[in-house]
């Protein structure tokens, strides 16, 4: 027996055993039981295929994911066939076990052929016509089965605030957290700040993934500060880069500068370069920690120390939400951090390359964003909640 | 029409890479026939008694001038010439080979058309009225939720192994033309209660072996909802729908085991339950894919032409072509025309590539650039000026297109039947052939009226035999062909299900009974009564005594 992991298509050696394990006739009352068995004891729950034109499975993890939020490992188990890996993934199953190991790389062809769907599933939350590339995180749901993941995020969030050291606030995040911790780094003076705290707390990393988000776009100066940054803390920070053929479409398209033309054009130039690259990255992660500051725009005023992230079914994590510039300041330069050598050079918000200035004294700091564009809508799209901007577009309209 | 966009294309693409690997896969051995059924049928090839079938979706049963010459170019280049239009609103090629497939479907994708959930045990096309956008008696068009429809049902994560095939029909207008009551579910559109427009919707019906009129679900669906309430509705059936017997699986045998009642009653519980807001068309998509389908821009012209009354003064055949193949519009001066593809002695539903190159040339000088194929295996050229219906006439006669017997005897249903087809138990077209030569003559057949004459080559029904106002059925007696006859069928508002008249008949008297059952009609009908209007007030008797009483 081997198990697929159905997000990659890799093979998966160290399995636990399923808590339970449930067949198709499986009824509602059951399925709640079975899922709330499985949470308490943190372990998968499998369900049966008797043969692999039974759909019942499909449905049965369909209303594990969306009905009673089951956030746990969903495995598929019985007679299967690569064929049906996609519908696997997108109905909301975790991993798959095959009875032969060597067709793992027929099942990871399979997942990768159909890159796109119509309808909206567990793992794309958005209805109708989205690319696979724009699927979230698992249970992508704005309101039912959030509820754990609110008040999770919520007793974080007061956990949070009870210190104000970064580096003690990294090792709560680690405590209270179960599971993969996304760290998406621009490399910019808040996140280099979190990059040494996670450093201090978990030397050797941890349960932190760190990554940036390569956009193709970036400035010389910010690869470099990537460098620097691993020799010094002996971390890897992974490269996650844009679908190749999703960029060479949308340059054809709309040419190599063809976002100063438009919102639109900026906007889809964001989403392929960063939005979706950033959803693969944080899909399956339990937390994404990010630089963002109630100070740094009027969009982030609000910004709590931690939140449920509906769309992407994780806990948003802003552990330096509550400092202003002078804080931060002092704790980079306290700590000898490495910084971009841009920001001597007036570059204070940096992004790619051909959307970002430097600034003025007295500016507001992501003035240098986008900088054609009005002040309000200056956000990227990595930290708006697409859910709650699809809903009020739907009844808009 | 529809027309793909990027997203669109790229996902038919991909569908074609995909199977371009697995026939290669088959080609090679590396996948045994068992393993490559399920995926083959997945895009619509069959294997039948003699070759591959080719099933092609022609959704809801819209074709553009450009696709029909691409269909006609394949029936040349990778089957025998011509194609069989299905009681589906699909085409079949009946000769294709394996090794070309990919380049077939290739070649369809190259004018946005795909071969997709033809086959299997998933959501098919959907049936829709081929009249749609032009019929006088159009509440709403529905060819808007068919390629909602369309595109929610391809490659349904959940549903796309359910127990048995699962079918939908949308009817917009006063008059039932998709035959609804005789689908898994069948919308028709209706006006609320606030005049708003929704969808009554059916459930349970459907032909085969165990017949069944469709049952209301619920009498007014808001047309926001349509694609969340199938979701619960398909849900339902996926987890309770038999699957221990493959003949006890269609849906409506869940809802007859279950009655209507108690369905209803678990659809609309997890109707409640639904997440209606990320399932649900968003508003923008809906006019996305709405501003596909507003009507050609029609000027109203004269309702009345010299050159039309002259002609029909002088020709009986044109006379009698107009009457029965020109349907009413809505625009004043434009009519809908229905191109038979039941010339006497031809198998019904079959076209040439030349046949198929012909009409797109007429569709494009005559008839707007649109083309339909009706379940009745005709095509319709829905937007005609009345003023050109003689040079149209005249074009379509020449190619053998312009038999004027639209839903008279002569336009009756066939499948293909033992034929071509595998589960077959009988022959159907060379029956059908002798039927339409017994009642070639046009005088007959006027005398007769309209009447709906269906046949199938076994009980899988693809002829709609149930729904026919005489059904024959083609079943296998110890070794020999025997025709069952069913009489009162209807696939209309007043649907209904036929009943078998008495003991079946061989091959060669198939002819002479429907004769028999015809002029019996003709002998007991009363002023203005349709056969079925007789049927339904005499009762089987007169039927029966005519038939069977002599023996």
């Amino acid at each position: 027996m081997a198990l697929v992991d159905l997000s990659s298509g890799s093979l998966l050696t160290d399995a636990a055993p399923p808590i339970v394990e449930l067949v198709p006739e499986t009824d509602d009352a059951a399925l709640a039981e079975a899922a709330k068995e499985a949470g308490d004891n943190a372990g998968p729950i499998a369900i049966q295929f008797p043969n692999f034109g039974d759909g019942r499975g499909m449905t049965l993890a369909r209303l594990l994911r969306e009905r009673i939020g089951f956030k746990g490992e969903i495995r598929a188990v019985g007679y299967l066939i690569p064929d049906l890996a996609p519908f696997l993934l997108r109905c909301g199953f975790d991993t798959a076990e095959l009875a032969d190991p060597a067709a793992t790389e027929t099942w990871k062809e399979s997942l990768a052929r159909i890159d796109r769907a119509y309808q909206p599933g567990v793992r794309n939350p958005l209805a109708m016509r989205y690319g696979k590339g724009e699927s979230a995180g698992r249970a992508g749901d704005a309101e039912s089965p959030a509820g754990d993941g609110e008040s999770a995020a919520k007793a974080l969030a007061d956990k949070l605030a009870g210190t104000k050291d970064i580096a003690a606030r990294m090792a709560l995040i680690a405590e209270s957290v179960d599971g993969r911790l996304a760290f998406s780094s621009s490399l910019g003076l808040e996140d280099q700040a979190i990059l040494n705290a996670i450093a201090e707390a978990r030397p050797d990393g941890g349960a932190f993934d760190i990554f940036t988000l390569d956009t193709g776009r970036l400035f010389p100066e910010v690869l470099e500060t990537l460098e620097m940054s691993e020799i010094r803390y002996r971390l890897r920070i992974r490269s996650v880069v844009p679908d190749a053929k999703e960029v060479e479409e949308l340059v054809a398209r709309d040419g190599v500068f063809g976002f100063r033309q438009s919102i639109e054009n900026r906007k889809s130039c964001c989403e392929i370069r960063k939005v979706r690259p950033l959803n693969k990255a944080l899909a399956g992660a339990a937390a994404w920690i990010t630089g963002v500051r109630r100070e740094q725009s009027g969009a982030r005023a609000e910004m709590p120390l931690a939140e449920w992230d509906a769309a992407h079914g994780l806990i948003k994590v802003n552990p330096l939400a509550d400092w202003n510039g002078e804080e931060l300041d002092a704790y980079l330069a306290e700590h000898n951090v490495p910084v971009n050598p841009l920001h001597a050079r007036g570059f204070i918000s940096i992004g790619c390359q051909p959307c970002t200035r430097a600034i003025q004294p007295g500016e507001d700091p992501r003035a240098g964003r986008w900088w054609w564009e009005s002040e309000e809508k200056k956000e990227c799209g990595l930290h708006m909640n697409p859910m709650r901007e699809r809903v009020s577009e739907g009844q808009a309209a | 029409m529809y027309r793909y966009d990027e997203f669109d294309n790229t996902f038919v693409r991909e569908r074609v890479a995909e199977f371009r690997d697995q026939a290669e896969r088959r080609l090679s051995g590396q996948l045994s026939e068992a393993e490559f059924k399920p995926l083959r049928l997945r895009n619509g090839l069959y294997l039948q008694l003699h070759a591959y079938m080719l099933r092609i979706a022609i959704p809801y049963g819209e074709l553009s001038p450009r696709q029909l010459r691409q269909l006609a170019m394949i029936g040349r280049k990778y089957d025998r010439g011509y194609g069989h239009f299905t009681t589906r609103q699909n085409l079949q090629f009946n000769w294709v080979r394996l090794v070309d497939m990919p380049d077939i479907l290739d070649a369809l994708a190259d004018v946005e058309m795909h071969c997709i959930q033809t086959s299997g045990n998933c959501i098919r096309n959907t049936t829709a009225d081929p009249y749609a956008g032009a019929a006088f008696d159009e509440i709403e068009d529905p060819r808007v939720w068919c390629e909602v429809i369309r595109q929610w049902s391809t490659l349904h994560p959940e549903f796309n192994w359910l127990p048995r095939k699962f079918k939908i029909a949308i009817s917009g207008a006063a008059e039932d033309r998709a035959a609804t009551e005789f689908h898994d579910i069948g919308l028709r559109i209706v006006k609320g209660p606030d005049g708003k427009t929704g969808f009554r919707v059916l459930v349970g019906g459907g032909m085969g072996r165990s017949p069944f009129v469709g049952k209301e679900i619920r009498p007014f669906l808001e047309k926001q909802h349509l694609l969340s309430y199938l979701d619960s509705m398909l849900r339902v059936y996926n987890r309770y729908g038999r699957r221990d017997n493959i003949y006890k699986a269609r849906i409506k045998i869940l809802v007859h085991e279950l009655g209507i009642d108690k369905y209803r009653e678990e659809v609309e519980a997890d109707w409640e339950a639904n997440r209606k807001e990320s399932i649900d068309l968003p508003q923008a998509e809906y006019d996305r894919i709405a501003a596909y389908f507003e009507p050609p821009a029609l000027a109203p012209r004269p309702v009345r032409d010299e050159g039309v009354d002259a002609r029909r003064e002088t020709d009986p055949a044109f006379a009698g072509w107009l009457r029965n193949n020109a349907k009413p519009h809505k625009v004043p001066g434009y009519t809908s025309v229905v191109v038979s593809l039941k010339e006497p002695g031809r198998t019904p539903g079959d076209a040439s590539s030349e046949a198929m190159e012909l009409v797109a040339d007429l569709a494009e000088q005559y008839g707007n650039g649109a083309i339909r194929v009706n379940y009745t295996q005709n095509l319709i050229l829905p937007h005609v000026a009345w003023s050109d219906l003689p040079a149209l006439y005249d074009a379509l006669a020449a190619g053998g297109l312009a038999t004027g017997n639209n839903e008279l005897l002569g336009d009756l249903i066939c499948c293909p039947g033992l034929d071509y087809c595998n589960l077959a138990n009988a022959r159907s077209i060379p029956i059908a052939k002798e039927i339409a030569k017994r009642f070639e003559d046009p005088e007959r057949q006027a005398e007769i009226g309209q009447i709906r004459l269906n046949m199938s080559g076994c009980i899988n029904a693809c002829g709609h035999h149930h729904s026919g106002n005489i059904g024959i059925l083609g079943v296998d007696k110890k070794g020999t062909e025997l025709y069952q006859i069913t009489l009162g069928g209807s696939p209309k508002d007043d649907a209904s299900i036929g009943s078998i008249i008495g003991p079946g008949f061989r091959a060669e008297a198939v002819p002479d009974a429907i004769d028999t059952i015809v002029s019996t009609y003709i002998a007991h009908r009363d002023e203005g009564e349709t056969f079925l209007d007789t049927w339904r007030r005499l009762g089987a008797e007169p039927f029966k005594e005519a038939l069977y009483g002599a023996r």
